[in-house]
């Protein structure tokens, strides 16, 4: 009798270390010192460059930093997925000058596309959708938070352009992950 | 593997046993024969430099036979080979390739299988012809049958230099037959140890004709373009040479 207690006791502690190991874990953190660049996406793989830039392959990398980390896993090995404590609700771009027939001042977000490459997976996503996806499971590169926004319907003549990117928060008053306007210098675009 | 070798020693053994127990002369008989045999191979490989995602055919390596047969008193025989062999993986040639179809295009090839190194199996029926010398005969052969050959389906994307378009491409293996018809030559010389039991030596040529069927779809920049199947059809040559034991089961 006294086996079959210890053979059931073993049997549930082994469950419990089953379910334990198949729970995901996240790592949550905050975002602050935003900055951006630009990027020349002709190549296989974006590169951000410092002068002008092909219409044609033009994008815009985000960068911050993570802060305020908490380890979703007591295990150091583990790999958790990120997890933003305030997530965005709003990735906004404008044209600061217009171009085409679009005036100054217009939300251009639907002329950009959010990178998503993993190692098994390369797709381009609408503002509109990436906002959950930037939230929740980015992966975090050399201790720094980046993403591109690829510019897929460009101006049609090449010349000089000015954006800005809006970037809103769910922050409910936090010091962190407050609600961003960059203001980016004129890029040459060729 | 430690098994097989096992089986076959043991195997060979029994029949020299049985061999020295009889006096019978050691010389070429008509009856029923059976062979175990190791060989090493080397095959061509025209699937490496074309679109066939996944696809495992012979390469070169070690492979193993067994062969069964009858010969008839006037020398002509009729053989049945089961093989394996060992294959060559092709998915390295794949990038390459994508990139000399598609000019201005860098392929980034997306791993979508668990295929693995395998063997490939081979199943041939064919004709014998006996030509007896002192204590063994030589035998040339001809044999028809199939190599199996694996395919997969496969997941590729190309990104377009000096633009954000991207190419997705996903192929699917349809109506491939799981065995490539094959033309073997060969021949081979035997040699009694025993009046029941002996070692051979062989070689043999083959010719490998591949036929795969793929449905491919495709999308640029996440706009869907028109399916399509396309064949791939390829031959390919390949020799082995292998060494082995042969008992004669009946005799008449």
């Amino acid at each position: 009798m006294n086996y079959l207690k210890w053979l059931l006791l073993s049997g549930f502690m082994l469950s419990i270390y089953a379910f334990q190991c198949n729970l995901e874990c996240y790592d949550s953190m905050e975002l602050q010192n935003w900055s951006a660049q630009w990027v020349d996406n002709s190549g296989k793989e974006p590169q951000t460059v410092e002068g002008p830039a092909p219409k044609n392959a033009f994008g815009i990398r985000l960068k911050a930093d993570p802060v305020n980390q908490v380890r979703g896993s007591s295990d150091d090995s583990e790999t958790c997925f990120p997890l933003l404590v305030h997530p965005f609700t709003d990735i906004s771009l404008i044209t600061l000058d217009g171009f085409d027939t679009i005036p100054a001042q217009t939300d251009i977000s639907d002329r950009f596309m959010l990178r998503y490459s993993t190692k098994t997976n390369l797709e381009y996503i609408s503002l509109n959708n990436a906002l959950s996806t930037l939230s929740e499971l980015w992966e975090i590169t050399d201790n720094s938070f980046r993403f591109d926004l690829l510019m897929v319907d460009p101006p049609s003549q090449p010349g000089n352009y000015r954006f800005s990117v809006q970037l809103r928060f769910d922050t409910l008053g936090a010091t962190v992950n407050r609600d961003t306007l960059l203001i980016l210098p004129t890029v040459t675009l060729q | 593997m430690t098994t097989r070798l096992y089986f076959i020693l043991s195997l060979g053994l029994l029949c020299i046993q049985a061999g020295r127990a009889q006096k019978a002369p050691k010389q070429w008989t008509s009856g029923l024969f059976g062979s175990l045999s190791a060989h090493y191979g080397a095959f061509q490989q025209p699937l490496r430099n074309v679109v066939s995602p996944y696809s495992v055919a012979p390469g070169s390596g070690l492979g193993f036979q067994a062969e069964g047969g009858i010969a008839f008193k006037n020398h002509l025989g009729m053989k049945l080979l089961l093989g394996a062999v060992s294959t060559s993986n092709m998915e390295a040639g794949i990038e390459k390739e994508l990139e000399a179809q598609n000019p201005g295009y860098y392929a980034d090839f997306v791993p979508f299988s668990d295929f693995q190194e395998r063997r490939s199996t081979q199943l041939a029926f064919g004709f014998t012809y006996a030509f007896p010398f002192k204590n063994g005969w030589f035998e040339p052969e001809i044999m028809f049958g199939g190599t199996q050959v694996f395919a997969d389906q496969a997941h590729t994307r190309l990104k377009k230099a000096g633009s954000h378009d991207i190419m997705v491409m996903q192929y699917r293996p349809v109506n491939t037959p799981p065995l490539s018809p094959t033309l073997f030559l060969g021949a081979r010389v035997n040699r009694y140890l025993t009046p029941w039991f002996g070692i051979f030596a062989n070689v043999r040529g083959m010719a490998i004709w591949y036929q795969m069927d793929y449905w491919a779809s495709q999308e640029i920049t996440f706009l869907p373009q028109p399916e399509d199947i396309f064949t791939v059809k390829k031959s390919a040559l390949g020799v082995q040479a292998g060494a082995g034991i042969f008992v004669q089961m009946g005799k008449w």
